[in-house]
């Protein structure tokens, strides 16, 4: 059973630490944690970064992290603006796990 | 070289002329994708050229005018003015105004910009109107371009300071053409993580017109604290496999094999352990920036523009040449020396090369002439209030740039009545049931030794009833005629003849479609129409691909000599002398059920001569007709260079023009449509008398 964690309005610097914590909480309980970044309306780097983090973590638990649904919108001109594309372990921000 | 063009000042209106081109497109771009930045980004840079090369050249009117509406897309690059359509129409407006005063200033009216800029002023808000005359800031000279590698880590505090990363990288993007890859083995896991820090470091390739310290300028607020290093790389030389290739070392097919059995560099070394994902990224991304790089130097380096009428030249000595050939040949065939005629079929092996590359030479893509359309009928669906859509395919098709320059107008004609007449308004369309966007498509295609080019809308079709009330009232056709779509169709192409109910500015004045007409027969070419009620109407173009050399038949009536253009030869069959005498009254043979009409160039042209005892028919089509021309003796193919006649038998209608043939004889080329129109003229005058 994957754990979905939506996330939504803005996802900058000033939300970081809630972030950080809602994803810790959740890698802590769940073996499967999916982000759904559709309602996002503004990300910046921390929020790239913070994922890729997460991401690690849960590989390093032997648990996994991905995305609803591939990035659209404002996380993809995100994405875009930080030069990741979807190539090697950088895909699944552009593949959905649902 | 003689060739490239000499006087800088005319290679400048060349060069602006391409340039205006780019920015109508991107402005046309914008209007219907108002948020692309690469489109504003390349509006910016035409304009910005205009204006730099302008003032170089002595054209500070345009220039300083120039400079007003650059100004304006540096604003909305920098996001303190919003696209609207009012700015893509000034921008449109002030293009043309700037095409004048380069390539006609004495004619360029100085209210006309005066009332652009005060339109601009008032929409950007605070730029002086009306001072069109004012210089614009002298521009840099060009300088060259250099490509960087750049390794770029903030500060780990960059974000808590108030950078912002992302938009840093942005600005360096605007330097030039920039790869950006990201390098992100830093950011710890999220237990450790410092939500607030900067972790994601980036490998960039740059390649810039910018110097260096441009470089250094994006990072000045925070170059102290961060790790920056920047370093100018060549670009590469070729990879062996390439330099093995072009030599015919090995073949492609070789080569590729070889390379598949082998495993990639980069996942040996990422697998050995030797090299991270990000470095390898970071590698291949400046391996693909590089080629890029070199693929647009090589793109650039490899043209040369060439004066339009250096290549009509080339193109009429090219055309003396295969005369003089054919005349060598003549004498070569008389001749028992076999060296001459092995020289002879050297020469022609040769000339015949000539002919295909120097014709290949003066094609172009019909897309150039395609894209100038779009404004015509952004402008046109605007006055008349309805939308219409342009698009197209085949724009690749290469034609001889004569043709396409003649096709201009007669396709602005066409593509006028298709969104005058054609397509309906908005609520007519949804009251059809269908889009409220009309549709205009343009397509091209080869079909042998012509192109077809077709206008097709998806409006309401050709009225039948319209065309035929009005083709009765002015007597053109008989109330109890019976006519074929075709035939009736090609009556809007009669002189005087238009169905428009309500005169509007765009057609309706029975003036174009016959000029379109005229305009297309005496570019060889026929057109078709096809309608069907309340789907739209297709235009067809049959356009001859060259007008200075075509394949001819060579046939003799009377003595005389005489080209057929091969492209309307059907086929070529006896007249029986039973048909002969048959025929006498009526001209019409029965060709496998079908009965044709023929016409005999020895009475056209009142011939006399000795008659042949087996004449020939060539079986030739013009449009949808097809007839018959008897003929004394079929000489066979002819490579035929077209010269125009001169002004005292510019009149003859029935002749396209006249060609030197190998013995220094000259031959008449027949032109087929209007040989059918004449010969038809010519039975309705006996009918008459």
């Amino acid at each position: 059973m994957t754990f979905v964690i939506r996330l939504s309005g803005t996802q900058t610097i000033r939300e970081a630490e809630g972030t950080l914590l809602a994803l810790r909480d959740a890698l802590a309980e769940e073996t499967s944690v999916a982000l759904d970044c559709e309602a996002i309306e503004e990300a910046d780097l921390s929020f790239l970064q913070l994922v890729i983090a997460a991401r690690k973590s849960a590989r390093n638990a032997g648990k996994t992290l991905g995305l609803v649904a591939p990035a659209t919108g404002p996380l993809l001109a995100a994405l875009d603006h930080a030069g990741i594309r979807p190539e090697g372990d950088f895909r699944f921000w552009f593949e959905g796990v649902a | 070289m003689n060739g490239a063009l000499q006087d800088p000042v005319e290679t400048f209106r060349v060069e602006a002329n391409d340039l205006f081109e780019q920015l109508e497109t991107a402005l046309l771009d914008i209007e219907a994708n108002p948020g692309d930045r690469e489109l504003i980004d390349t509006a910016f840079r035409a304009l910005h050229t205009i204006k730099g090369s302008g003032a170089m050249f002595g054209f500070e009117r345009a220039a300083a005018f120039t400079h007003h509406v650059e100004n304006a897309f540096d604003m909305v690059r920098k996001g303190s003015l919003a696209v609207s359509p009012t700015l893509v129409e000034i921008a449109l407006r002030a293009k043309d105004h700037i095409r004048d005063l380069i390539n006609a200033p004495e004619n360029a009216d100085k209210m006309t910009g005066e009332i652009i800029l005060k339109d601009l002023a008032l929409l950007v808000g605070d730029m002086p109107a009306g001072d069109a005359g004012r210089p614009a800031p002298t521009p840099k000279p060009e300088v060259k371009r250099t490509t960087f590698r750049l390794h770029i880590a903030l500060a780990q505090n960059a974000m808590m300071t108030g950078s912002n990363p992302l938009r840093l990288l942005d600005e360096l993007r605007e330097l030039g053409e920039c790869s950006v890859v990201p390098v992100t083995n830093a950011i710890p896991p999220l237990e450790e993580i410092d939500p607030f820090g900067c972790y994601m470091a980036w490998d960039c390739v740059l390649t810039t017109e910018k110097p260096r310290s441009a470089i250094d300028d994006v990072f000045i607020f925070v170059i102290d604290d961060m790790d920056l290093t920047v370093e100018e790389v060549e670009v590469s030389p070729k990879l062996l496999g390439e330099i093995l290739v072009e030599r015919g070392a090995v073949s492609p097919e070789i080569l590729q094999n070889a390379l598949e059995g082998q495993e990639k560099l980069g996942n040996i070394l990422v697998k050995e352990g030797v090299l991270s994902n990000d470095k390898l990224r970071a590698a291949l991304a400046e391996q693909g920036h590089l080629k890029n790089e070199q693929d647009r130097a090589a793109k650039e380096g490899s043209v040369v523009k060439v004066a339009a009428e250096k290549l009509d030249e080339l193109m009429d000595q090219v055309g003396e040449l295969v005369i003089a050939q054919a005349r060598l040949r003549q004498l070569a065939e008389k001749s028992d020396d076999i060296l001459l005629k092995s020289i002879v079929e050297e020469i022609e092996r040769l000339s015949g090369h000539l002919r295909d590359v120097s014709m290949g030479i003066r094609m172009v893509p019909i897309g150039t002439l395609f894209g100038k359309f779009r404004r015509l009928v952004r402008d046109l669906s605007n006055e008349l209030g309805k939308q219409v859509q342009l698009s197209w395919s085949g724009e690749e098709t290469e034609i001889d740039k004569t043709v396409i320059e003649r096709l201009h107008d007669p396709l602005v004609h066409l593509i006028r009545n298709s969104i005058d007449h054609g397509v309906e308004r908005v609520e007519d369309r949804e009251a059809a049931g269908k889009p409220r966007e009309g549709r205009v498509h343009l397509s091209a295609v080869h079909s042998g030794a012509q192109v077809l080019i077709s206008i097709k809308d998806d409006g309401k079709g050709l009225d039948r009833t319209r065309i035929r009330a009005k083709a009765e009232e002015t007597g053109l056709v008989a109330p109890d005629q019976e006519l074929t779509d075709n035939e009736l169709f090609n009556l809007i192409f009669h002189p005087g003849f238009s169905t428009a109910q309500k005169i509007t500015n765009v057609s309706g004045r029975g003036v174009g479609m016959d000029v379109v007409k005229r305009m297309i027969d005496h570019l060889r070419g026929t057109i078709d129409i096809v309608s069907t009620p309340g789907e739209g109407a297709t235009f067809t173009l049959r356009m001859p691909l060259t007008l200075a050399i075509i394949d001819g038949l060579l046939v003799r009536v009377a003595g005389e000599r005489y080209v057929i253009p091969l492209s309307a030869v059907e086929e070529c069959i006896e007249l029986s002398s039973e048909d002969d005498a048959r025929s006498t009254g009526r001209d019409f043979l029965n060709i496998r059920g079908d009965l044709v009409p023929f016409i005999r160039l020895r009475k056209m042209f009142n011939l006399s001569g000795p008659a042949a005892l087996y004449p020939k028919v060539v079986v030739v089509s013009a449009g949808e007709f097809r007839f018959g021309v008897v003929v004394d003796q079929l000489l066979g193919g002819h490579q035929t260079v077209i010269k125009s006649l001169s002004k005292l038998h510019a009149d003859i209608p029935t002749f396209s023009g006249a060609t030197i043939l190998g013995d220094g004889g000259v031959a008449l080329i027949l032109d087929v449509p209007r040989l059918l129109d004449f010969s038809q003229s010519r039975e309705d005058q006996l009918k008459a008398s």
